[in-house]
């Protein structure tokens, strides 16, 4: 079992005991949770109910950030995460911004959400999800198309406050006809 | 949008006198007419009066005087003649749909009770005869065999006394008999289509194309104001010339656009329409199809142009939807004066294939995915237990659509299917459907239908952290067998032993395989076209081909590609030659020194 470093997070989870403390500001907060031993099930059902929680607050604040507030979308990834569009790679977050800013506006719908808690041994004990959807978009003066596309959120300290931020460390993008 | 009923009273006069018998109401039962509309059914193109005009033939049939029984009676419904009736094999547009409601009606013999109609009327086709509790019910077609039928109320006399009468109800048409075209006949259609396009213009020519010869000929119902009909059309168009510019859907007895809508997302290119000669009744149709930019519209033969007095209300009216037209009904428009709004919209980054974010990454994924799918493949997938690490987690999903979730032919998958949007009020089959740990994850994976995947097609996009694979399968087996499915499937994975890979985390996407997907799938590399003739094996070389098979005991196969031969042979056959020790080996041997199948060796093949 993972010895939990003693830290203010802890503290005030212990405080609040298993209540999450989450608010809102131009992208969104949560209390990081230190995770034990991925081999107890009590602890992976506890990891998915949260992967499901933040995956489905990430997938609204992420697709409204990239259809109504395009320039802000850079803030949710990390400094050196990876995008991977339609075979495209983008890494950075100057190249990033570039990349969005190109991109026409944009309409999409999310149709299907699955997630799933990445396990401890993939990212050296950093909390880490993978958030999957699929649904369509239309961006303006294109016909509207599938896509498929999936996320690697990773939990973040944040020079700003005392509470980690997710961050987006990889995203990768396809539309399902991508070769027409 | 008007209807109108008529109610006619029963009327018992039965020979013999009237038998009491049970009843629904007391006393005299006379309906009241709900309109006083007793007017004949609407013509097509007319704009007749609603009220008023001359009584129709359907009054002379109201009874007077009141006792009245609830016996067997026919309700005839009419339709408001704006909606049409889908009916399977209707010839004919504005119909009186007959939904005859015969109490007690099943216990009479289908046969007996359509052969007497026929008898006392006109012969007719009765459509979708069915029972509804005790009721009977059916469609008919045509305004004039309704109104023979009406004339034969009363006419027929059942075995127990009792006379038939004619009612007429109105009521919304029913749904119930939509029928889709078949695969078949979306074929056939595809090819008339096809004849009727003018790639020069990029037009595509749908006048009247319900008495197609091609359609006609093969039996196939494809009337334009029907959803189904509609709908396969502008799925023919998206996935075939999408990048249409002019369309004529003259000639369609269109009276809604409200199945058309979709062409504004799926043909954005289109420039000219031709809705002319429809039966469009007013110009707010036309908003379902804001968002076409189009130059060129002609309306002329609906009944909405009758509805402008002043040509100047006419155009502005039609330019409101339309800003840009500059061409109605065939008449040359001034240009309008717009605002420079318009900035050109950025046009999408080009779509590449896979993308690997190094070499050495690319190699070790590749081989991966060789292996991980000759096994995957094979029919029994429990040797993936080595590829997955012992608290490994995998879930599947696939696409959530609205409209017809029962047409889903992923049956096998749905059970299965994660998507937390729909499961938030359900954490405990959330939680289920992650399958945790190795054992589990690979004994969901045995329960998958067996499956071929397309190989050399797979696309894969990698990052560091985690991979992503999409391609296309068949179904070998099982109640879907020879289904094309398309697929996203993320990997992350931790290495492994030489090179190998371990997989912690598995998303797996499934949906169909579009047409196109499935056109290009498993196709095996043609031989290049050349100018001149594909030269063969010559004589002497094929006696030399032979020669070495025999003597080498290999079964050689040999394929040509433009003037390229090569060699083939299966793999049990092929030496391979261990450089350092000089030790020959079988590949059989080779696969046992090699023990764990998840790592890379130089190999070198002999020969």
């Amino acid at each position: 079992m993972q010895t939990r470093k003693s830290n203010p997070i802890t503290k005030r989870r212990k405080q609040f005991g298993s209540q999450f403390l989450r608010t809102q500001i131009f992208g969104w907060r949560s209390v990081k949770c230190t995770f034990s031993s991925m081999a107890s099930t009590v602890d992976f059902r506890t990891l998915v109910d949260q992967s499901c929680r933040y995956s489905d607050e990430f997938v609204n604040i992420y697709y409204d950030c990239i259809d109504k507030r395009r320039r802000n979308l850079t803030r949710l990834y990390l400094d050196k995460a990876t995008l991977v569009w339609n075979g495209n790679a983008v890494t950075g977050r100057d190249a990033l911004s570039e990349f969005f800013e190109s991109l026409p506006s944009s309409e999409f719908q999310v149709q299907s959400l699955d997630c799933q808690p990445v396990h401890e041994q993939a990212t050296q004990g950093q909390t880490t999800l993978l958030v999957v959807t699929a649904g369509s978009v239309k961006f303006d003066g294109n016909k509207q198309r599938y896509f498929n596309q999936n996320f690697l959120l990773t939990a973040q300290a944040s020079p700003n406050s005392d509470q980690p931020v997710w961050k987006i460390a990889s995203d990768c993008f396809r539309f399902q006809d991508w070769a027409n | 949008s008007d209807s109108f009923i008529f109610y006619l009273s029963e009327h018992d006069d039965r020979v013999g006198g009237p038998k009491r018998r049970n009843r629904k109401g007391r006393g005299p039962f006379r309906a009241p007419l709900y309109s006083n509309q007793v007017s004949q059914p609407r013509h097509r193109g007319g704009h007749g009066g609603g009220g008023g005009g001359a009584p129709g033939p359907w009054s002379r049939l109201q009874d007077d005087d009141g006792d009245v029984t609830m016996s067997e009676v026919i309700n005839v419904l009419c339709f408001n003649l704006n909606y049409v009736c889908d009916l399977i094999g209707v010839l004919h547009f504005d119909c009186i749909c007959v939904w005859p409601q015969i109490p007690y009606g099943k216990k009479y013999d289908k046969d007996w009770l359509l052969s007497s109609l026929q008898s006392c009327s006109v012969p007719f086709h009765a459509v979708h005869y069915h029972t509804d509790g005790n009721k009977a019910q059916f469609y008919i077609e045509d305004s004039a065999i309704a109104n023979a039928l009406f004339k034969a109320s009363r006419k027929i006399t059942d075995k127990d006394g009792y006379k038939v009468t004619v009612i007429m109800n109105s009521c919304p048409p029913p749904s119930l008999i939509y029928t889709d075209l078949k695969a078949a006949d979306l074929e056939h259609l595809k090819q008339c289509m096809a004849k009727r396009f003018d790639g020069s213009q990029q037009a595509l020519d749908l006048n009247n194309i319900r008495v197609d010869p091609d359609l006609v000929s093969q039996n196939i119902e494809v009337t334009l104001n029907r959803r189904n009909s509609m709908l396969a059309v502008i799925k023919i168009i998206e996935e075939n010339i999408p990048e249409l510019i002019c369309l004529n859907l003259s000639n369609n007895r269109l009276y809604r656009l409200d199945d058309l809508a979709d062409i504004v997302n799926k043909v954005p290119n289109l420039k000219i329409l031709n809705l002319s000669h429809n039966e469009l009744k007013t110009e707010r149709e036309l908003d379902k199809l804001k968002g076409l930019k189009l130059v060129e519209l002609s309306l002329e033969g609906n009944p909405l142009c009758g509805h402008y007095k002043i040509q100047a209300d006419y155009v502005s009216a039609i330019r409101e939807r339309f800003p840009k037209l500059l061409r109605l009904d065939g008449q040359d428009l001034p240009p309008p004066i717009v605002f420079d709004l318009e900035v050109a919209p950025a046009t999408l980054p080009p779509c590449k294939a896979s993308y690997f974010c190094s070499e050495e990454i690319k190699n070790i994924i590749l081989c991966f995915l060789q292996q991980y799918y000759s096994i995957y493949d094979s029919g029994d997938r429990q040797p993936l237990l080595q590829a997955y690490h012992d608290g490994a987690a995998f879930s599947l999903s696939i696409p959530f659509t609205l409209q017809n979730p029962s047409k889903s032919s992923l049956g096998e998958y749905q059970k299965d299917s994660r998507n937390i949007r729909r499961m938030k009020d359900d954490p405990t089959t959330r939680f289920r459907l992650i399958k945790h740990t190795r054992l589990n994850v690979v004994a969901f994976l045995n329960e998958l239908p067996k499956t071929q995947h397309d190989i050399a097609s797979l696309i894969v996009d990698a990052t560091l952290l985690a991979f992503t694979v999409s391609g296309v399968f068949k179904e070998i087996d099982g109640k879907s067998r020879d289904s094309f499915r398309a697929f996203s499937r993320v990997f992350i994975a931790v290495p492994a032993g030489n090179a190998g890979l371990c997989i912690v985390n598995d998303e797996l996407f499934v949906r169909n395989a579009t047409t196109e997907e499935i056109r290009r799938a498993f196709v095996a590399p043609a031989p290049t076209p050349s100018s001149s003739p594909v030269p063969t094996l010559s004589a002497p070389q094929q006696e030399m081909l032979a020669a070495f098979s025999q003597k080498s005991g290999m079964n050689l196969e040999w394929s040509q590609k433009g003037t390229q031969l090569s060699l083939s042979t299966k793999l049990s056959q092929v030496c391979f030659v261990n450089s350092s020790t000089c030790t020959v080996h079988t590949y059989r041997e080779l696969k046992l020194l090699l023990s764990d199948p998840w790592c890379i060796h130089r190999v070198s093949a002999g020969s």
